[in-house]
């Protein structure tokens, strides 16, 4: 794969730059959605007077919110690029040249996958920042840096709902699954390049909405946003529902986007039969988003409405335990769609460190989807402490049963290692403790399925470690070793295996060291929602504390080593790994145009050994990457 | 063959570990509370031998995955300066093992689904049965915002209170209690029924039952021991839904006491409210 | 204006576009799922206080609408981009009446306040207007845009999707019609 031709590192561009004077699209974006605000905030309340304040009220700041997120829209470049050609104008956005092109509406999948990422990282970093103030104020039993209980509880609900909605969901999807789906499939492009350019810049507006939703007033429900209370609660809680509304748009986007890419763009040759791990991952993930994320947004529009009109759906006049349906028929679905595409990850990785054929592909697969099909019959098990008798049976009965295609990850990643011979590096190492944590997380979702036991420990701090262990030990370890992996692929150049290892252990031990005083803490009668608590609890709080600012440290640690080295890495060839899959036949970095010519598929990419039949029917000259 | 018998070997070994360890938890704290720490209620006995029973079977499996993943971890890794060649062994499906797998944890859980589970609910709703529960102390539980008020209907007491003022929740021991639980604001000053979704736990009691605006709910419960917040703070009515600002302030103590001088403070009661 | 005259799109693409509006209609069933499921659980009185006669005509309107819109997409098929642009005015002229019809209603509304079946109403009807306004937009987005280029037979689906819609949400209006006006 020699490249013949010495190419410059910053190749010409075909398209003429933009004219100087041109606003950065960010901060035309931000002037007029700031324009649009203050118009529609002012219009809406001179149509609807407020009692209460002459400048805003819940009404018009709703109003202005939807106003300021089509401006921003329109304002990154949706206006030349969507809003001007849908009336007939032709299409005159032009996307500023290397790392501008970043900040500013893009249709290259790449581009926008990159965005997706670093904006999710974005508010992986602002929960994790709120999320060690909660620590620091748990570290004593009484209230320190909080001053009163409802400003933490306002933090405990940010806290979950960035993380829930901006990073779990949109990381390894919109990130990972916009960058690498396409060059998977071995396509160039989404099938809807310009819904996706404008999907990415939902993903500030929904972090930024919830971040700053204090200012509007302190709302105490947690990420849940269970009734009545949130009723009752300030005026902050419509930009919890407003954010939450932009993030889930945004994902639902991805999912229509990626699924039918997917369905409709792969390469000749690639059969289903043939579809990489990863984007069954994602395809399953992508028909989940399509079904449930209209749930969840049609129940928080009942809730906005329930405030602003007002209604009396889910107050004592109406039924409360209707919103608790609504609300997890789309949030146990929702925790699959967080890790579904990690444990595709597991068995993307494992083959290409272990040199060995994906254990068991078809039971894998198999795994992934009846995880999918069966996720939405089990929602109620968030509810044993207030449902009727006869629902605790078949909702525990159910719970029971999706824990079997959830094993079928670990029957391939555990048949694949076995005999494998297997390189432990970074990438290796984080999924084997990826696949650990998720271990520790599932078993303790055995205790919480027994309905006699979920009774003493549901809503206790024993609930807050299960889902900590699956959903950090499973999406987030699985992300990093992800962004090791495919580090190569992304800038070209390799990490420095002895940082990422350090960075890797680190994590782990200050993970586990965390979160397993979860349990205990639960099962010793911490009840979660508090920022206070009985002084008995002190000294594991306390502990606890520490280990959460060390996993924090590691977690800035791993991000900045990954930062260094996708800049002063060492250079790394094409396919570092030895990989089969389609991403890693072209060039790395990729090339701006993925594939020259449609690669054929001839074989399947789990397949190794030295008697492997090749993936492609012939290799085309991988040509220079001039995409920066 | 020889790593299958490592493989097996390890298993039983850090299994064994692990068993012994977990027995020795079970059988710790006062009453063998092990996991759950303090168990001093008949409900809580059930979901503690629930408990005990998951997690004696977990240990196998916890064993199992973390065994063969250190084990092929370690065993096949490449080692230093070694070049990485294709594993030799490509084999891509093993029928015994799929279907020991498959067949294993299917059985697995339909058993976990019959016992504990539906065996533990059996005993739950026995005892929350009217007619298993004669005699039953009846409690009116009334959740506001931010404040548990206990009356007994049966005594005329209107609200339980402590010489602080306090609201507070006696119990006589061994004798069945109907917890019939609202959230419900009696001094609201123009309706008492806005009030917002509780959950009224006694950690030591191991159960909770969540407590919605419009909905009368009836807990059976009885407690098994002498105690009290002081002995033991596990012992209090704590919230466990959130609430609003005021949630984790949202408690009780308990006492739990025998029946005469339940009568006693019955009597005690009845003349504070003159 | 033939040089404004649309690519033929290759039909793999349009195979695909279709698939995807077609999933996009489905899931934005679940919507009106939800809401019917909160009419039956918690609104369980029966109709009353609603003008059957605005409901009808609201609903046949948006029918008419949707009917047009089939008309203007069965013109640019055929390449008559006059006709089309023409039935595309139909639609929206059809459809802002509709919405009328329905304001109407909502005006007339004679159900007691907190009455839950009212309540349902307002959120079941109002979302659905929000559905037939984006129809609407996009319909007038699509007869703006074909006054600029050329809609032919081999790439139409810019009025192909927006008239789809406008389907899709007359059908859903019969749905919330029934669901609202007579049982």
């Amino acid at each position: 794969m020699a490249r013949a031709v010495a190419v410059p590192k910053r190749a010409p561009t075909t398209q003429p730059l933009p004219r100087p004077g041109t606003m950065a699209p960010v901060l035309r974006g931000l002037l007029w959605a700031g324009i649009a605000f203050v118009v529609f905030n002012a219009l809406t309340l001179a149509v609807d007077p407020s009692t209460q304040s002459p400048y805003m009220s819940e009404p018009s700041a709703t109003v202005a919110w939807l106003a300021a997120m089509f401006a921003w829209l329109l304002g990154i470049g949706g206006y030349e690029a969507v809003a001007r050609p849908l009336f007939g104008s032709a299409a005159t956005w032009r996307e500023a040249p290397g790392w501008r092109r970043y900040f500013g509406y893009s249709t290259e999948h790449k581009t926008i996958g990159l965005q997706y990422m670093l904006m999710s990282a974005g508010g992986f970093l602002v929960a994790g920042m709120v999320a060690m103030a909660m620590r620091y104020e748990l570290m004593t039993p009484y209230l320190t840096i909080f001053g009163t209980s409802s400003n933490y509880l306002n933090a405990v609900g940010i806290h979950g709902s960035i993380m829930m909605f901006s990073v779990a969901t949109v990381f390894m999807v919109g990130g990972l699954g916009n960058y690498f789906v396409p060059l998977m499939i071995g396509a160039n492009r989404t099938l809807f390049p310009k819904l996706s350019g404008l999907s990415v810049w939902l993903v500030p507006v929904g972090i930024l909405t919830i971040a700053m939703s204090p200012l509007l007033g302190v709302w105490t429900t947690g990420w849940r946003g269970y009734q009545p209370l949130a009723g009752s609660d300030p005026g902050g809680i419509i930009y919890y529902y407003l954010g939450v509304f932009a993030l889930t748009l945004s994902s639902f986007m991805v999912a229509l986007n990626l699924t039918a890419t997917i369905i409709y763009e792969r390469a000749p040759g690639l059969t289903w039969n043939r579809l990489p791990m990863f984007v069954w991952g994602i395809l399953t993930v992508s028909l989940l988003n399509i079904i449930w994320l209209p749930e969840i947004q049609i129940t928080f529009l009942l809730n906005l409405f329930e405030r602003l009109v007002p209604f009396n759906f889910f107050n004592a006049y109406g039924s409360p335990a209707m919103y608790m349906d609504l609300f997890w028929l789309f949030g146990h679905p929702e925790v699959y769609i967080v890790v579904v595409p990690a444990l595709a990850i597991w068995n993307e990785i494992l083959p290409v460190m272990g040199k060995k054929s994906l254990f068991a592909r078809p039971v894998a697969v198999l795994g992934l989807v009846f995880v999918m099909l069966l996720s939405g019959l089990v929602w109620a098990h968030h509810m044993f402490t207030n449902v009727r008798y006869t629902e605790q049976l078949p909702f525990s009965f159910f719970t029971e049963m999706i824990s079997i295609p959830t094993g079928f990850a670990y029957l391939a990643a555990l048949g694949t290692i076995w005999r494998s011979h297997l390189r432990i590096t970074t990438p290796t190492l984080l999924v084997l403790m990826s696949m650990f944590n998720f271990l520790i997380g599932g078993l303790t979702g055995l205790f919480l399925a027994d309905v006699p036991v979920n009774l003493q420990i549901h809503n206790t701090f024993f609930v807050v470690g299960h889902f900590h262990y699956t959903i950090i030990g499973g999406m987030v370890f699985s992300s990093f070793a992800a962004l090791f992996y495919w580090l190569p692929k992304f800038s070209g150049r390799m990490f420095s295996e002895l940082w990422g290892k350090v960075g890797a252990i680190w994590i782990f031990v200050a993970f586990n060291a965390t979160f397993m005083n979860f349990f205990v803490l639960g099962l010793r009668g911490m009840n979660r929602w508090v920022g206070v608590y009985p002084a008995y609890l002190a000294n594991e709080n306390l502990i606890t504390s520490i280990a959460a600012f060390v996993l924090g440290a590691g977690f800035l640690f791993n991000a900045a080593h990954l930062a260094w080295a996708w800049y002063r890495g060492r250079k790394a060839g094409e396919n570092p790994w030895g990989a089969h899959t389609l991403e890693w036949q072209t060039a790395s970095p990729a090339p701006a145009t993925n594939f020259a010519e449609p690669p054929l598929v001839a074989a399947g990419f789990y397949t190794y050994g030295d008697d492997a039949p090749d993936v492609l029917w012939s290799r085309p000259a991988v040509q220079p990457s001039t995409f920066d | 063959m020889a790593d299958l018998l490592t493989v097996f070997a390890a298993w039983v070994v850090l299994g064994g570990v692990g068993e012994w360890l977990a027995v020795r938890w079970i059988n710790s704290g006062p009453w063998d509370s092990g996991p759950y720490f303090y168990v001093a209620s008949n409900l809580g006995v059930v979901g503690l031998h629930a408990f005990n029973f998951l997690l004696e079977a977990a240990i196998p499996i916890f064993a199992f995955v973390v065994v063969m993943v250190l084990f092929s971890a370690i065993r096949y890794r490449v080692r230093r300066g070694e070049r990485p060649a294709q594993a030799r062994s490509q084999a891509r499906f093993n029928g015994a093992f799929v279907g020991v797998w498959v067949v294993g944890s299917v059985l697995l859980n339909i058993l976990f689904w019959l016992h504990p589970t539906v065996s533990g609910l059996e005993s739950v709703y026995a005892a929350q049965l009217p007619q298993n529960n004669k005699g039953a102390l009846v409690v009116n539980v009334a959740a506001r915002q931010w404040e548990w008020i206990f009356s007994y209907p049966q005594y005329h007491i209107t609200q339980a209170v402590n010489s602080a003022g306090l609201d507070v929740l006696y119990l006589p021991v061994n004798r069945p209690v109907k917890f019939v639980l609202r959230s419900y604001d009696p001094f609201h000053p123009y309706d008492k029924s806005v009030d917002v979704m509780h959950s009224f736990w006694i950690p030591a009691f191991g159960v909770k039952s969540d407590v919605i605006p419009g909905q009368t709910r009836v807990l059976y419960v009885e407690a098994t021991h002498i105690t009290s917040t002081e002995t033991n703070p596990m012992v209090r009515v704590q919230c466990a839904e959130v609430c609003g600002g005021g949630h984790p302030y949202m408690e009780a103590n308990v006492h739990v006491v025998s029946s005469k001088d339940f009568a006693q403070w019955v009597k005690q009661q009845r003349q504070l409210q003159g | 204006m033939a040089s404004n005259a649309l690519a033929p799109v290759p039909e793999g693409t349009l195979r695909a576009h279709r698939a995807a509006f077609g999933l996009f209609l489905a899931s934005q069933v679940v919507v009106f799922v939800v809401l019917a499921s909160v009419r039956f659980l918690i609104a369980q009185e029966s109709v009353a206080g609603v003008n059957q006669l605005l409901g009808i005509v609201a609903v046949a309107l948006a029918l008419v609408a949707a009917y047009a819109g089939i008309r203007a997409r069965a013109a640019a098929a055929r390449d008559l981009p006059l006709d089309c642009d023409r039935r595309l005015g139909t639609a929206l002229v059809a459809g802002a009446l509709a919405m009328a019809a329905m304001f109407a209603q909502w005006i007339v509304l004679g159900v007691a306040p907190g009455s839950h079946y009212g309540e349902v109403f307002y959120a079941m009807s109002g979302t659905w207007l929000v559905y037939l306004l984006i129809g609407l937009f996009l319909v007038l987005a699509a007869r703006s845009r074909g006054r600029r280029v050329v809609y032919t037979a081999a790439n139409h689906w810019d009025v192909e999707a927006p008239t789809l819609f406008l389907s899709w949400t007359a059908l859903i209006g019969v749905v919330v019609y029934i669901l609202l006006y007579l049982i």
